[in-house]
Formats: structure tokens, C-alpha cells, sequence
């Protein structure tokens, strides 16, 4: 498990303070702010899988995907698996599926923006969409906490501090924030080996 | 090593013996700390073994409420038959009935449960995620912790995996906590943290302190090797990380012209 407070806390001597109001060139705030875009860009890996449940109404077949989502892996419908299908596929299938009502089979992801999944056939029953899907954590201040092994918190460390470190101004190392780059590079490795990729 | 031990010469080869001026003690601490989780990271050395209960009628588990240092699933036994409580060695009751529990079924009586993916189960039975039976043949994870198995355990029987998992090493707390890594690698853990320690002032300190961390790499290297060697002969499901067909140039070298960070 990672919590964000202690991570934070003991990046403050690389950034030459003992305490958070020490801080001279940045904020506390910043620091946390540089964490939670960090959190975008980890969710590229397959680390913070959620499974998510949506009920399902009769008669509707689009449903908003979760807040946070970055990628789709596997969806069911009261514990039955769905395909993916495009709209293309869908076209060639039948000519009505946006009416088509009957017994979901497929589930599609580009019918309206990129946050949507919609249903083919419409259901005609209520019911549990459970979803996988590939998230990231949301880091507002010093209470965040994420559900991934502790050395994942070690590459925020080193995201936190190469992005503090290229900010303009006094505080600025580029040599320090490039090394930390190359750190970042060397963790996101190990994530993709051991976790995979979304993308 | 103890951390003591690790602590003082850490301070010894920075030039803060005695009176730490510009590192404190906490500091050393959590480099040597990081230094240790990444060392297991790379080389998947710390082995540990526990079990995970299953509810019948239950396929989908998050390992962190069983494991917390969790990091990989090694192998995965399933064992149906749980008899009576879990006993020590000498017959008093034990809170940890994972390496001594004379009194339930012994490994002699699980069966290997081999990793699958849910792409595989979705080929084979759309409805996986609603078979019961005994026992469990296949398992797998998705993400960090969430863990899957197939055919869940009917609602009547009682049954439990026995993991043999990747874990993150103890961190070290007190002085005389030792590294759960092997100790002839203990001091690769110096010069991680000295080179962890000079990113506080870069430049020359910080390219001065690269050859250590290459160092400790290279440590990482040759026992990921034999961790590997050693888990594919134990056909476990998971191998280190290939640290000799990772590019480390850069990280082991200074940056004369940094390129634009990202």
C-alpha cells in the first residue's frame, strides 16, 4: 500500500527542506499536484486494476464509464462475458442494432466520446455490469493512499522530484531532474514486465 | 549488517561520521530502505508463503487484505480439505498457522493451480466467473493485487490457496534490524543510498556517486540471475526483471547536456 503523506515527507531533504514549510521555491500543494499528474501517466501500466460494478437498467444501453478510467480490459453482464465490438463490426452485423433489444452479447466503446460504453442488444432485464478496468488514484494532499506494492511509491518519489527540479527557477537542477528520468525509466521497465502495459 | 551498521557506514563513505550535518540518520534510513525495496524488486528475492481462505460462490480476491507485502504470485496450491486448528509445533495454538499447521492437510495433499488469463477463461466459458466446483484449477491477477480463480469453490466446501509469493522486504525500523536480502549484498545497499543521498546536491557530487550506483545494479544483475535460474527450475510462474537487456547507460552516466526533462 502507498501512502502519499510519507512519501512526500521524506522527499523533503532531496528538496532541501526539513519540514514542509521549509519549503522555499515550491508549495506542499505543488508537490501533491506533481503527484496526481503523475498518476496519469502511470496508469500506462496495468497496476491499479479496479473491478467496477453499474447497474444496468432495462431498456438503456449506454452507460458513462468510471471517473478515473484509463482503459477498458473486460466486461461482463451479470457474470457473463461480453465481446468488443466496434461500430463498424456492428453495422455489418445488423443494420438496427442502435434499436436492436435481446440478449447482450457485445459491448462497445466508440459510439459517443471516449467515456461510454454502450450495449448491443439493448437489455431487456435489469442487471450488473462488472468492469475491469485500468485506473489511477487520485492524490489531493497528504491522506491519498493507492493499492499497489510499496516500491510503486518509490517511482512517484523520483516523479515528484525530477518535476520539482525542472521547474524554472532557483530551485531548478536539471541534472538532478534528468537523473531522475533515467530512475523513472529503469521503475517504469519493471512495471511493464511485471504488470504489463494498457496501451 | 544491521541497520546500525549499514547507517554508520553509509555517513562513513559521505563524509559524516560523528555528527551528521548534512544527511540525518532518517535519511540514510529511507535511502537504504528504498535501496532494499528495489534490490527485491529487481531480483524477486524474498520469497515468502501464506494462505488465502476462498469463500465459496467467490471468484474475485484483493491480495492486500491477505498479503500486505505482497508484490508476485510465485506458485498457488489449492488445498479442499481444512481439518481442525492450526497448531504448533509443540501443540499451542499458534496466530500464524501458514509454515507450522500440524493439524490441517499437509502441502502432500494440495494441488497445483496454474495461472491463466481471463481471455482464456472468456474462450472457454463465457459464464467462468459462475462455475462452482472443487477443486481450483487455474488462478490469475489482474493489476497489483486483484486475484481470480476458476471454478470458484462450491458454497459447501471449505478450501484455501497456499501462495508462495514475491514479497517487499521488511523495512528496516530499528538498528538492529537486519536486510531480508542475502548478506553478501548487504553493502550494495551503501552505495545505493549514497548515491541516493547526493541527489540533495547534483553536480559533481551526484556524478561522483554514479559508479556506486552502478555498482549496486550490477549486484542486482548477478543475483537476479540466480533467482531466475532457480525459479524456472521450481517452474514458479513469475522470473526477475532482465536487467542485462535493459539500457542503464544513461542512468549511470552523467548528463554533460541534460535533454529537456520531460
Amino acid at each position: 500500500m502507498i501512502a502519499f503523506g510519507p512519501i512526500v515527507a521524506k522527499l523533503l531533504p532531496a528538496l532541501n527542506a526539513t519540514a514542509a514549510g521549509d519549503l522555499v521555491f515550491w508549495t506542499e500543494a505543488e508537490l501533491y499536484e506533481f503527484a496526481d499528474e503523475l498518476a496519469q501517466a502511470v496508469s500506462r501500466f496495468g497496476i491499479f486494476v479496479e473491478r467496477s460494478e453499474i447497474a444496468v437498467t432495462s431498456g438503456s444501453a449506454a452507460y458513462s464509464l468510471p471517473v478515473r478510467f484509463a482503459a477498458l480490459f473486460h466486461l461482463s453482464l451479470n457474470n457473463t462475458s461480453l465481446s468488443a465490438a466496434g461500430v463498424d463490426e456492428l453495422e455489418a452485423l445488423d443494420s438496427s442494432w442502435p434499436t436492436a433489444a435481446g440478449t447482450v452479447s457485445r459491448y462497445v466503446l466508440d459510439v459517443v466520446g471516449l467515456s461510454t460504453v454502450t450495449l448491443y442488444k439493448i437489455p431487456g432485464a435489469p442487471g450488473t455490469l462488472t468492469l475491469l478496468v485500468s485506473t489511477y488514484p487520485a492524490i489531493a494532499n497528504s491522506s491519498a493512499i493507492a493499492r499497489a506494492a510499496s516500491p510503486v511509491g518509490d517511482y512517484w518519489k523520483y516523479g515528484i522530484l525530477k518535476a520539482a527540479r525542472s521547474k524554472e527557477g532557483e530551485g531548478m537542477m536539471p541534472d538532478v531532474a534528468a537523473h531522475c528520468r533515467e530512475r523513472m525509466s529503469l521503475y517504469e521497465a519493471l512495471f511493464e514486465r511485471y504488470w504489463g502495459r494498457n496501451e | 549488517m544491521t541497520l546500525a551498521e549499514l547507517k554508520a557506514r553509509t555517513l562513513a563513505r559521505v563524509a559524516e561520521a560523528g555528527a551528521p550535518v548534512a544527511h540525518t540518520a532518517a535519511e540514510v534510513t529511507d535511502a537504504l530502505n528504498e535501496g532494499l525495496r528495489l534490490f527485491a524488486l529487481l531480483t524477486l528475492c524474498v520469497e515468502r508463503r501464506g494462505f488465502l481462505p476462498l469463500d465459496g460462490g467467490v471468484a474475485w480476491y484483493r491480495l492486500f487484505d491477505y498479503f500486505s507485502d505482497w508484490l508476485l504470485p510465485l506458485r498457488v496450491r489449492v488445498e479442499t480439505t481444512v481439518s481442525g486448528a492450526a497448531l504448533g509445533l509443540w501443540d499451542s495454538e499458534l496466530w500464524d498457522a501458514a509454515t507450522f499447521d500440524q493439524a490441517a492437510t499437509t502441502l502432500a495433499g494440495t494441488t497445483l493451480v496454474r495461472p491463466a488469463r481471463v481471455f482464456e477463461l472468456d474462450a472457454r466459458n463465457p459464464s467462468w466467473q459462475t462455475d462452482q466446483r472443487n477443486p481450483v484449477e487455474r488462478y490469475g491477477t489482474c493489476g497489483a493485487e486483484l486475484l481470480f480463480v476458476w471454478p470458484q469453490p462450491a458454497a459447501s466446501a471449505i478450501a484455501r490457496l497456499w501462495i508462495t509469493y514475491a514479497a517487499v522486504p521488511a523495512e528496516l525500523v530499528l538498528d538492529g534490524d537486519i536486510p531480508e536480502i542475502p548478506e553478501r549484498y548487504h553493502s550494495d545497499l551503501i552505495d545505493f543510498a549514497v548515491c541516493t543521498l547526493a541527489l540533495k546536491d547534483g553536480a559533481q557530487e551526484l556524478e561522483r556517486a554514479l559508479p556506486q550506483l552502478a555498482k549496486f545494479l550490477a549486484a542486482a544483475e548477478t543475483l537476479a540471475e540466480v533467482v531466475r535460474g532457480r525459479n524456472r527450475a521450481n517452474r514458479y510462474d513469475a522470473e526477475p526483471f532482465e536487467l542485462k537487456a535493459y539500457d542503464r547507460s544513461r542512468l549511470i552516466t552523467a548528463m554533460k547536456k541534460p535533454r529537456q526533462a520531460a
